[in-house]
């Protein structure tokens, strides 16, 4: 960061004020349209909801803890919730897994076409998510899906993906898998492609094999970007809805409700909207929790934030 | 060298490589699975938009459709060009001729208005913050930053509840308005840390000659320092339409059937009798064309994008 140096106190006031000129625009939006609806949500869970002709907001009866005891009380919301950490656990770390071994092919000098695989391994993050939901739908149909043509080719019995409770979490899982493991690739191939020679060659001659260089020389230089991607991929299964959405509607039962979905369910097809404002600022804080961890972690290496 | 020690290299150099060949072809092989797993979605999506149903519904499915018909293209986008006799006439198409959904071209043109006006106005409103990052060493700069950027971690389901009511009180929902000001809130932080990435690139020494000819900081932002930043500002465009074209959650919350964008399009297949796949296969290639073209203009600019404020 080049630029002025501190300023001194005998810069003007004008002066001094300058930066924060700049930064005004910027932080009045995210004031507007984060702070603010957060405080006014943080309002709308101490009261109930009664959506009743000429009942205005400062109306409707405040009910103060109740919201948030329900929350905790409520085993639909525990189980929401116990979905989305198994959703980060399950499709974070097999996106990783897949991430890391597909992207150090990619990066080998005797892969022909790299950018040809990269493209077409890149394909499913263009398209919206709302439509990986739909397409995936129509793969997985019991009765005419080209995944069931597959299972019953293998002399199995068709299976119903999207309407059994054993497998209708798996599929979420795999669309999850289908459509963000290319952004862990493109990733992590910036990382291996990154990575100097000459460590390598000079393990190499000391004697070390393969994994042994993978592990102890490329590995640890790629620890900023994994620890990045696990933190980017985590914040953003937290936030899987339009998937759900398109695959299950959170069904068969609530298998597949997630917790975002179980917030939008409440606020928005029940219209609970005081509890389901309590159900967010909830959410908010576990959010806020994890990032800092995770960044805890992170923050000492070469990472900026 | 004796010959045979020569002989014995040749050997080894064959050994080598013949392993290094088969370590190829394994590692070849491998891709070819993993590409398959990633396209071949795509593939089926590209061809049921020109299968008929009674090719769709087929089992065992057929990969390719007898005929490329056009027809599910036709009743999207152009519906005028269907002789609604014909159908009757006992072609393919009458149970998809049944579902009722309207001609998705002015969705597109909502998702053009709403993308692009809310990419505008990110690009007037965080440009500001990105120089100021980049060019100014400030009390609480680092914190700004930070707080900004984080703000891409919130789910955004929490702000939903609040956002909706504030815009039903004062009546933008149903607008394009509503949801631009809300896509502008999601691309900001990508804005911020992109353009100051793409700043940072510049050296303050060319701004110097502006504020030698007597110029302001400000005409130095947008006479020098934008212009020659113009790549990036394209780069950060792009990425920003990137992000939005395929917002649901808040597109369905604020917006009518006027003024519905593609994505929430896309969720209103549902018909009384089913859902009309071809049809939806044919809006969601078109749905997928914008994004395949940012993604081949933006390249590596892409990564750095998804990953903005990550790496110094």
């Amino acid at each position: 960061m080049d630029g002025q140096a501190l300023p001194g106190p005998r810069v003007s006031w004008r002066k001094r004020m300058q930066p924060y000129m700049y930064m005004a625009p910027t932080m009045a939006w995210l004031l507007v349209f984060i702070v603010y609806p957060l405080i006014f949500a943080l309002v709308m869970a101490f009261k109930q909801f009664v959506l009743k002709r000429g009942l205005g907001f400062w109306d409707m009866p405040w009910v103060g803890f109740g919201n948030f005891v329900t929350a905790f009380t409520d085993q639909y919301f525990l189980m929401a919730l116990g979905k989305t950490f198994y959703l980060i656990g399950v499709a974070v770390s097999i996106e990783l897994a897949l991430g890391m071994v597909v992207a150090n092919l990619l990066s080998k000098k005797h892969i022909k076409y790299d950018a040809l695989w990269v493209v077409l391994i890149l394909s499913p993050m263009m398209l919206p998510l709302i439509a990986s939901g739909n397409l995936w739908r129509m793969l997985f149909d019991v009765r005419w899906g080209a995944i069931n043509a597959l299972v019953m080719f293998f002399g199995s019995e068709p299976i119903d993906f999207l309407g059994t409770t054993k497998w209708a979490f798996f599929s979420v899982i795999v669309v999850e898998i289908w459509q963000w493991t290319p952004f862990v690739i493109i990733t992590l191939l910036a990382g291996f492609r990154s990575v100097p020679e000459e460590p390598k060659e000079a393990a190499l001659v000391d004697g070390a094999n393969r994994f042994q260089i993978f592990w102890n020389v490329v590995l640890p230089m790629m620890s900023g970007q994994i620890l990045i991607v696990l933190l980017i991929r985590s914040m953003d299964v937290v936030k899987t809805f339009d998937i759900v959405y398109a695959l299950t509607f959170g069904g068969p039962g609530q298998s597949t409700t997630v917790a975002t979905f179980y917030i939008y369910r409440q606020a928005f097809t029940q219209f609970k909207l005081g509890y389901g404002s309590a159900l967010s600022w909830i959410m908010f804080i576990i959010v806020y929790l994890i990032s800092f961890l995770l960044i805890g972690v992170v923050r000492p290496k070469e990472t900026a934030i | 060298m004796t010959k045979a020690s020569e002989s014995q290299l040749r050997r080894a150099l064959r050994k080598r490589r013949n392993r290094d060949r088969r370590r190829s072809a394994v590692h070849h092989a491998v891709l070819i699975i993993v590409v398959v797993f990633f396209a071949f979605p795509l593939f089926w999506m590209f061809m049921t938009s020109f299968k008929t149903p009674r090719e769709y519904y087929s089992m065992p499915p057929r990969f390719l459709p007898q005929q490329f018909h056009l027809f599910h293209y036709r009743k999207s986008f152009a519906p005028w060009t269907i002789d609604p006799t014909q159908l009757s006439e006992g072609t393919y198409f009458i149970e998809e001729s049944a579902g009722r959904v309207e001609p998705v071209g002015p969705n597109i043109l909502n998702s053009f208005i709403i993308v692009g006006g809310s990419v505008a106005l990110a690009l007037a409103v965080g440009v500001w913050a990105a120089y100021g990052l980049s060019r100014f060493r400030f009390k609480g700069s680092k914190n700004m930053g930070f707080w900004i950027l984080s703000t891409r971690m919130m789910p955004p389901i929490v702000i939903a509840v609040p956002i909706f009511w504030m815009m039903r009180s004062v009546q933008l929902t149903g607008t394009h308005i509503g949801l631009i000001l809300v896509y502008v809130l999601f691309q900001l932080p990508f804005v911020v840390w992109m353009m100051k990435s793409f700043f940072d690139e510049i050296p303050p020494s060319i701004e110097e000659s502006v504020f030698v000819d007597g110029g302001s900081r400000a005409t130095a932002l947008w006479r020098v320092v934008i212009p020659l930043a113009l790549p990036g500002v394209v780069a950060t465009a792009l990425f920003c339409t990137f992000l939005t074209w395929t917002e649901f959650l808040f597109a369905s919350l604020l917006t009518d059937s006027s003024s519905a964008t593609l994505p929430v399009v896309l969720s209103n297949f549902r018909q009384d009798r089913g859902i009309l796949w071809g049809q939806m296969s044919a809006v969601m290639v078109v749905s997928l064309l914008p994004l395949m073209t940012i993604a081949v203009v933006l390249q590596k600019k892409m990564i750095q994008g998804l990953t903005a404020g990550a790496f110094k």
